[in-house]
């Protein structure tokens, strides 16, 4: 290879020529200047990937519209569609002989394009569970102007308002609706996270393709693509914690104080947004952080260290702040995902029952389990080999590159214990949760791995050609199976999927009939009224419905009215609480009695109700409501009905029974 | 762009904001701009621009984010104020907000230069603070063990340089001093000897005590960067052009073209991406969908739906509103029933249109006033609503209204419809229909027993008791019992 052409294709120098003129001629604009910077290949590049994204989102498409008419196929759609755009992109954004812009675009328009399955999946308003929560909470921002009220359907994030205040005030300051405020938020929040990655990891690696690396393998993790796209707090919070992370290693790496002092004072401003916004990002920010100073404090870096321990202390200080004088229920909040979960975890370590089957009752094709299967079998490779090459290279690298990769390496790790946690009941919630962290530090470690695996051939000049492609083509179909099978491990189908409606499903619960009983109960009797209700029409009476419905807890099993035998007392403690806490309403949905909920959840996720594959309802037990003295039967379809309370007429007693 | 003219850019922006009043066609591009311009000063005011390193986003991305992040800080400090979360009071938030950033990031540029780092930890580049400090020209050991990628120019398969056009790569970096000349950037590719201290440091190195590195990059001469000499990792696609450290203002300046051609990078793709999801979402919402399942609801309406606790029957009956809403289904023809302490005391048959809302009046009769609780179910097909009522429990008056319920109450005929005095049958039930989403009924007639009875909550004030649908039920003999 000539050495005009090793420089053109190191992707340092333009393809074209110099002007005539001299340097002095390409002054000419910016819109010259992109065309001559790598002209061809940027045209290329956004030809292919232009095509390829046409051809992506049609089969997207095609794969909501098979899955809506039940007609079957649409996770191969689906993931021909992903992976017709993914692979292309991934290629482009690795390969030599790419200048960094070029590069830049492709990240940019690779974000844009994995948002476009949960744009699709609900393009006009809330579908997932957190984002009724989430979109009512903002809702009534808007309405209200006030912050830090309680959420009836999840309760602690009234007190993380970072999220809702952004939307609520980009609603109010441009007219936008509160779903499409927040689309504007959330497609830039994401476009922002694999930047932030990319430059996160050139904080360690200048090389700007293990940049890429790193966001493409980032984009891999299973809530890349659902999870953190929906309209929750952790998908604001995430795009600042990787910021905040990037600033503090330019923090560290700063040489004046003023730098120091600058970077440290802009981290610790993101952190506060952080930790405004999403409690376990907090957490995770201030983890991260102290295992980067760890790592730092360990080599020789002083300094370094130092400021890392500064920032991580006023992370901790900001976090702990907040979480004991503005969220103190956080704990309590957290503790059954981890808490429980651990439990449950030792009992099956020790033989006991009470695991979870992973898959059980999934319409989820063999394929797809079978990568969710194979998929941390290859990160645990991947993180071998990475762990490996910072060995090697620990004595050469830079010394806060060895340290941040360290740090990395640590967080990473934390990925394979939580995926274990997948095989509990209480744990598997807590376990997805986990993975969007842990899988950074895996992106950024493995990164330097996957370029020193694609140059592996460049190295030896007597390599034949073919030799060249094998690491590249093995490496994207890698990607194909992580991407595939992280993403079936960490989102039920329903989820992922439209499709008739079924009892059960947090997507599917939104039927005519329940957003009309909602909107009748608006109506008629006003909005913030506190009722009982099950975990679905509790979606919909607590977002479009404008009510606070609770579905019950250990400390208030609100479930147990439903549960009661007919003809026997209602639990005289539960009357007293509804009464005081002055509940109006009840709503009971009849298909408790006729089918088993979809995600094997009645209430709420650690119910005391047997969940064996059988209604654990009678019809009598659901209908038992219309023969009460003290409920006052105001609404009726053909599943869904509302009783208004009455305690005043507890000690009542009837005549007859309504049929 | 200096400081001032962004502050000008975000005040104005902000402006034009309140002066769109919601209108997002012309709010939206209006209130992002005043966003970027926000996250724009508050990067000049804490940290300083960042050198790009790796991918260009540096800049890009944290200007972004910052601007996203004012949106949440200034509604926090509203809270913490006491002011609502509205549109003025935000946009004042922001105002005072953008005020604030552009003071410190003027008071950081125009503030004396502080003397380059002495001796000591401070001035001794991080990263190898206690590290050996690398020999000038030597490359570190994993460039000469080949583990640098290819097109890096220190690699071992690294040929000599070409020569780049300058315009494409920044020629000139400017300090904080000279803020209004340009934009500032921190280059990587000079050391901390050269710049101001606050400029001085880089991403992605660090480096070492000695010779100011001298760097000039014209189209004949090898590259040297001073990355290569101090023996760090070296950027490749920093696209960034040095001037010697030593010329009089030791500054380097970075051209506005490259922040635009940066800028295009996202822009462009975003753009693409935007369209082809435009499209394809509008498809997908356009597509015929399968039909849901449909319903028929029955509800109390009108006073009725106000019914919390039980409800006093007059003498003269109750006329009770009720609301049969029917969706995706067809025209269907079902029974109105209406029951008393479990007795069926009359049935008719009523049509209720696909897609209709309709209102009935439903009446009840008299119930004996001796106090007892009957549960009142109007029901249609399989659904029901209903409520607890008594009749008037005085004493003196029980028989009387026994007597004067008896005379009231005609039979019924083979419907269960009561007959009149005259011995004819009640008017049918044509309860007055209305379409879906439409209001109350067009009043056909009265409602008897008007006024609010007792046991109704007030002012539900949802839909009149409309229609001239009576369903005069026959007296269900009361039971008489006290206690029942």
């Amino acid at each position: 290879m000539g050495a005009t052409a090793a420089g053109v294709d190191a992707g340092r120098f333009p393809r074209t020529r110099l002007p005539a003129g001299g340097p002095a001629a390409g002054r000419r604009g910016p819109f010259r200047g992109l065309l001559r910077a790598g002209g061809s290949a940027a045209g290329w590049c956004a030809l292919t990937l232009t095509i390829a994204a046409a051809a992506g989102a049609a089969a997207l498409v095609v794969a909501y519209r098979r899955a809506e008419w039940g007609q079957g196929g649409q996770f191969g759609w689906f993931w021909a569609g992903m992976l017709i755009f993914t692979l292309p992109a991934a290629w482009w954004g690795m390969r030599t002989g790419v200048s960094a812009r070029l590069r830049l675009a492709v990240l940019a328009g690779y974000g844009c394009f994995t948002y476009l399955p949960k744009l699709l999946r609900n393009p006009g308003g809330p579908l997932y569970h957190d984002e009724y929560a989430h979109w009512g909470q903002s809702h009534d921002i808007l309405l209200d102007g006030r912050l830090f009220e309680q959420n009836p359907i999840v309760r602690v994030i009234g007190d993380y308002p970072g999220l809702h205040a952004t939307v609520s005030s980009l609603a109010a300051l441009t007219g936008l609706s509160v779903w499409h405020a927040a689309l504007l938020a959330l497609i830039t929040a994401h476009v922002l996270v694999l930047l932030g990655v990319a430059v996160l990891a050139g904080q360690l690696w200048p090389d700007p393709r293990a940049g890429v690396a790193a966001a493409f393998a980032y984009s891999l993790n299973s809530s890349f693509l659902f999870f953190d796209t929906q309209l929750g707090y952790e998908s604001l919070a995430l795009c600042v914690l990787v910021w905040a992370l990037a600033g503090a290693l330019r923090a560290m790496r700063a040489t004046t104080r003023d730098g120091r002092f600058g970077w440290a004072a802009f981290t610790w401003l993101l952190a506060l947004t952080a930790v405004a916004t999403h409690h376990l990002t907090a957490l995770w920010l201030t983890g991260i952080l102290g295992l980067l100073s760890i790592t730092a404090t360990l080599g020789p870096l002083r300094t370094a260290a130092r400021t890392g321990w500064a920032l991580t202390g006023g992370v901790a200080l900001i976090t702990g702040l907040w979480m004991s004088a503005v969220a103190p229920r956080t704990g309590s909040y957290l503790d059954p995902y981890l808490g429980r979960a651990l439990g449950q975890f030792g009992g099956l370590a020790g033989g006991g029952s009470g695991g979870r089957t992973l898959f059980s009752q999934s319409i989820a094709p063999w394929w797809e389990r079978a990568t969710a299967y194979a998929a941390p079998g290859f990160a645990l490779l991947a993180m071998a080999g990475a762990a490996a090459l910072w060995w090697r290279r620990r004595r050469t690298a830079d010394p806060l590159t060895s340290a941040g990769t360290a740090a990395m390496l640590l967080v990473g790790a934390l990925y394979f214990p939580a995926t274990l946690l997948i095989l509990t009941p209480a744990g598997a919630e807590g376990a997805r949760r986990s993975w969007a962290f842990s899988y950074l530090g895996l992106a950024l470690a493995v990164a330097p791995l996957i370029i020193a695996l694609l140059d592996r051939p460049r190295r030896r000049r007597s390599a034949p050609r073919v030799a060249l492609l094998v690491p590249g083509v093995a490496l994207l179909a890698a990607c194909a199976l992580m991407l595939v099978g992280n993403n079936a491990a960490g989102m039920n189908p329903s989820y992922r999927f439209p499709g008739p409606p079924v009892f059960g499903s947090d997507t599917r619960a939104a039927t005519p009939e329940v957003l009309a009983a909602a909107a009748w109960l608006r109506e008629t009797q006003g909005r913030e009224a506190r009722l009982v209700a099950d975990r679905y029409s509790g979606l919909i009476f607590g977002s479009y419905g404008e009510q606070h419905p609770t579905t019950g807890s250990a400390t208030f099993p609100a479930y147990d009215l439903y549960l009661a035998q007919p003809g026997r007392p209602m639990p005289a403690a539960l009357l007293h609480q509804l009464r005081s806490w002055r509940f109006e309403f009840l709503v009971v949905d009849r298909r408790m009695a006729e089918q088993v909920p979809d995600i094997k959840i009645y209430f709420e996720t650690n119910e005391p109700i047997p969940h064996d594959g059988r209604p654990a309802f009678t019809r009598a037990q659901l209908t038992k409501f219309d023969t009460l003295p003290w409920l006052i039967k105001m609404y009726d379809g053909p599943h869904v009905a509302i009783y208004r309370f009455d305690f005043g007429s507890l000690d009542a007693q009837a005549a007859g029974s309504a049929p | 762009m200096t400081t001032i003219r962004v502050t000008y850019l975000a005040y104005a922006a902000l402006a034009a904001t309140l002066a769109a009043d919601g209108r997002p066609a012309l709010a939206v591009p209006l209130c992002l701009t005043a966003l970027l311009c926000s996250g724009e000063l508050l990067l000049r005011a804490l940290p300083g621009i960042p050198a790009e390193s790796g991918v260009p986003a540096a800049r890009a991305g944290l200007t972004a984010l910052a601007g996203l992040a004012t949106l949440p800080l200034v509604a926090l400090t509203l809270h913490l104020a006491g002011a609502p979360i509205r549109t003025v009071p935000l946009l004042a938030g922001t105002t005072a907000a953008v005020t604030l950033s552009t003071a410190c990031a003027l008071w950081r540029e125009n503030r004396p230069t502080q003397p380059t780092a002495n001796a000591g930890a401070d001035a001794r580049p991080v990263a190898h603070a206690d590290a050996e400090p690398s020999s000038p020209g030597r490359l570190p050991a994993q460039r000469a063990r080949g583990l640098l990628p290819p097109d890096d120019p220190a690699s071992d398969q690294a040929r000599a340089p070409e020569s780049r056009a300058a315009s494409d790569h920044a020629p000139v970096l400017e300090s904080p001093a000279a803020s209004d000349h340009g934009p500032l950037l921190e280059s990587q590719a000079v050391s901390d000897h050269a710049l101001a201290p606050e400029h001085s440091a880089s991403l992605g190195r660090a480096p070492v005590p000695g010779p100011p590195a001298i760097s000039v990059h014209n189209a004949s001469t090898n590259v040297k960067t001073p990355d290569a000499v101090s023996g760090l990792p070296v950027n490749p696609d920093r696209g960034m052009h040095v001037v010697s450290p030593e010329s009089p203002a030791g500054k380097v300046r970075v051209r506005l073209g490259e922040y635009a051609r940066n800028g295009m990078a996202v822009a462009a793709p975003v753009v693409l991406a935007v369209a082809i999801g435009a499209v394809a979402t509008r498809a997908y919402l356009s597509a015929p969908r399968p039909e849901q399942p449909g319903y028929l609801s029955v509800a109390l309406n009108g006073w009725a739906a106000g019914i919390d606790k039980p409800v006093t029957v007059p003498v003269r009956g109750l006329a009770v509103p009720v609301r049969v809403t029917s969706a995706g289904l067809d025209t269907l023809t079902t029974s109105l029933r209406l029951r008393i302490g479990g007795r069926l005391v009359a049935a008719r048959p009523v049509t209720v249109g696909a897609d209709t809302v309709r209102s009935l009046t439903v009446h009840v009769p008299a119930m004996p006033a001796d106090g007892c609780l009957r549960a009142v179910s109007i029901s249609v097909g399989r659904m029901s609503t209903g409520f607890y009522a008594r009749g008037p429990i005085t004493d003196g008056k029980r028989a009387a209204l026994l007597t004067a319920g008896k005379r009231r109450a005609p039979l019924a005929d083979e419907h269960g419809a009561p007959l009149t005095e005259k011995g004819q049958a009640a008017p049918r039930l044509n309860g007055s229909l209305t379409g879906p989403g439409v209001g109350p009924a067009t009043p056909a007639g009265s409602a008897a027993g008007a006024g609010t009875p007792a046991g109704v909550r007030g002012g539900s004030g949802a839909g009149a008791s409309a229609g001239a649908g009576l369903v005069a039920g026959v007296v269900a003999g009361g039971r008489g019992r006290p206690g029942c």
